[in-house]
């Protein structure tokens, strides 16, 4: 059960990131790329995906991909 | 391919392969994710196109309160995957109610920081960042509300001896549903919260 | 109840839904008019387009009725579910009906401001105001509708269920993304006004994508129905 740990001491990290009063790209974007790895965790481990058909599985994972790309996209060109 | 004792601690046993809940529930579950990162665009549009603006109104939010959430939404999905492992090979899920708990903390510290957030004197028609914030985060809330009646039902079957294929279905329809209000959430606090 | 006749109601779905968008083109309602036009503006778009939009009101009125056969056939078919479903079937009804409505009376406000366009702007605008908020803000009949929906097609406990069960959860998301629409009372910019991304494009793309999908299903589901021919066996079979 390393999933949970995983996910508290990564909200913990982007946390102490965030909460720096830093307006840096890189730091907002490592924010954002560590919240869609734990979504993924969620997904796979939690929501048990990672068993599931490769069809929904896929579906999932191509979620976290787009969402993740164009968050990251959007922080990097705006 | 036979499953490890490892993995079985984690996946379905009767199954390599195995839909959590109704194939047809994840047609909602997926289509409001994607809602709601149509919601997040949103937000890194108006972090882009008016920096200074979402930075002075993001100091007004308190992302202690903010990290105690995600904290409370975590702990209710672990407790909510375990209780699930439990229920499929019955052993009573005990510590599901706590599951409950940290929902209804969760819907309380949201409540409190609304209070304080409007207090100050920010509410939605400030500007663009407090509209975004209370009608995402409010719709985030109502996903919960609808959450702790997911959570009220797997407590309930939790409750009974042994559980039908059905039943099973139901639980792991609830439980998936649980887990994506968690999901959302861990995107929406660092938009919101930590990202300047 | 005969076959037929449910294929055929139900397949006004389709209709509608060729009616309802090609009004919106002719009237020049894609994209939608802006909350944040000035009434001169408003005046203006009234003025060069009165006869397009005027002739895009007639066809949408045409289109609203076309409704009513649509929402009968998921009545019977409610009712085909399980007779006990009725209750159900009823309040499905009573939404389509509201919905015929919710359509039915923004394009008659509509019409009587393309009616004058060259009387005072500020009244044409407020006019325009009235069938906006009218035509977009009357999302809850039609999430009424599509939860009900869902609701009995989960109903279903039958190995072949007449509608299949993933189109109830398609209908409970459906049923979500009407729902920002309400928020554009507050908005005049922005994705929630009536002309914006979540209000306008989001809710009408899942309303007509809504009404296209449980046509195709209701017209499959209703081919596979039996005739009752005789009334004597539709008694025997309840």
């Amino acid at each position: 059960m390393w999933v949970f740990p995983a996910l508290v001491l990564a909200t913990l990290s982007s946390w102490l990131l965030g909460i720096e009063d830093s307006t840096s790209t890189s730091i907002g974007c490592a924010v954002v790329a560590i919240a869609l790895i734990k979504v993924r965790l969620v997904g796979l481990h939690f929501m048990e995906l990672r068993n599931a058909p490769a069809a929904l599985r896929g579906a999932f994972e191509i979620y976290v991909v787009i969402t993740g790309a164009t968050l990251l996209t959007l922080y990097l060109v705006l | 391919m036979t499953a490890t004792a490892a993995e079985t601690e984690h996946s379905a046993p009767q199954h390599h392969r195995h839909i959590p809940g109704e194939p047809g529930l994840w047609i909602f579950l997926l289509g409001d994710m994607v809602m709601f990162s149509v919601f997040f665009g949103f937000v890194a549009v108006l972090h882009g196109r008016h920096p200074m603006m979402f930075r002075a109104s993001q100091r007004a939010l308190h992302p202690d309160l903010g990290l105690l959430n995600t904290l409370l939404l975590l702990t209710a999905s672990a407790l909510v995957a375990r209780g699930l492992r439990q229920l499929r090979s019955g052993i009573p899920a005990r510590t599901l109610p706590w599951a409950l708990l940290c929902a209804l903390g969760f819907a309380a510290v949201k409540g409190i920081e609304y209070a304080l957030v409007i207090h100050d004197g920010h509410t939605p028609s400030s500007n663009d960042f407090f509209m975004y914030y209370f009608v995402f985060t409010g719709i985030h809330l109502a996903h919960l509300a609808i959450g702790i009646g997911a959570l009220t039902v797997l407590i309930v079957l939790s409750r009974r001896p042994a559980l039908s294929r059905g039943k099973l279905l139901v639980a792991e329809g609830a439980a998936a549903y649980w887990h994506m209000v968690d999901l959302l959430w861990l995107v929406l606090f660092p938009l919101f919260y930590l990202v300047a | 109840m005969s076959r037929r006749i449910l294929i055929a109601c139900a397949s006004f779905g389709y209709l509608f839904i060729a009616l309802f968008f090609a009004a919106l083109l002719i009237a020049h309602w894609i994209p939608p008019m802006a909350p944040s036009w000035s009434a001169e503006r408003v005046a203006a778009f009234y003025t060069d387009h009165a006869n397009s939009i005027r002739t895009g009101l007639v066809v949408m009125l045409v289109g609203a009725v076309a409704t009513a056969p649509f929402v009968a056939a998921l009545a019977s078919l409610i009712r085909r579910i399980d007779s006990r479903l009725a209750p159900l079937a009823a309040v499905q009804l009573v939404c389509g009906a509201a919905n015929v409505a919710a359509i039915f009376v923004p394009v008659l406000i509509f019409t009587a401001t393309a009616y004058r366009p060259d009387r005072s702007p500020d009244i044409t605008m407020a006019l325009n105001d009235l069938a906006w908020i009218t035509l977009v803000m009357n999302a809850f009949p039609a999430i009424g509708q599509a939860t009900v929906a869902g609701v009995a097609i989960l109903a279903d406990k039958r190995p072949t269920p007449l509608l299949p069960r993933w189109s109830a959860y398609l209908n409970f998301w459906m049923a979500f993304l009407f729902l920002p629409s309400i928020l554009l009372t507050f908005f005049k910019t922005g994705p929630f006004a009536w002309n914006g991304i979540l209000s306008f494009w989001v809710a009408a793309g899942a309303f007509g994508a809504w009404f296209l999908v449980m046509t195709f299903l209701m017209v499959r589901a209703a081919s596979r129905v039996e005739d009752d021919r005789a009334p004597a066996v539709l008694e025997a079979a309840v």
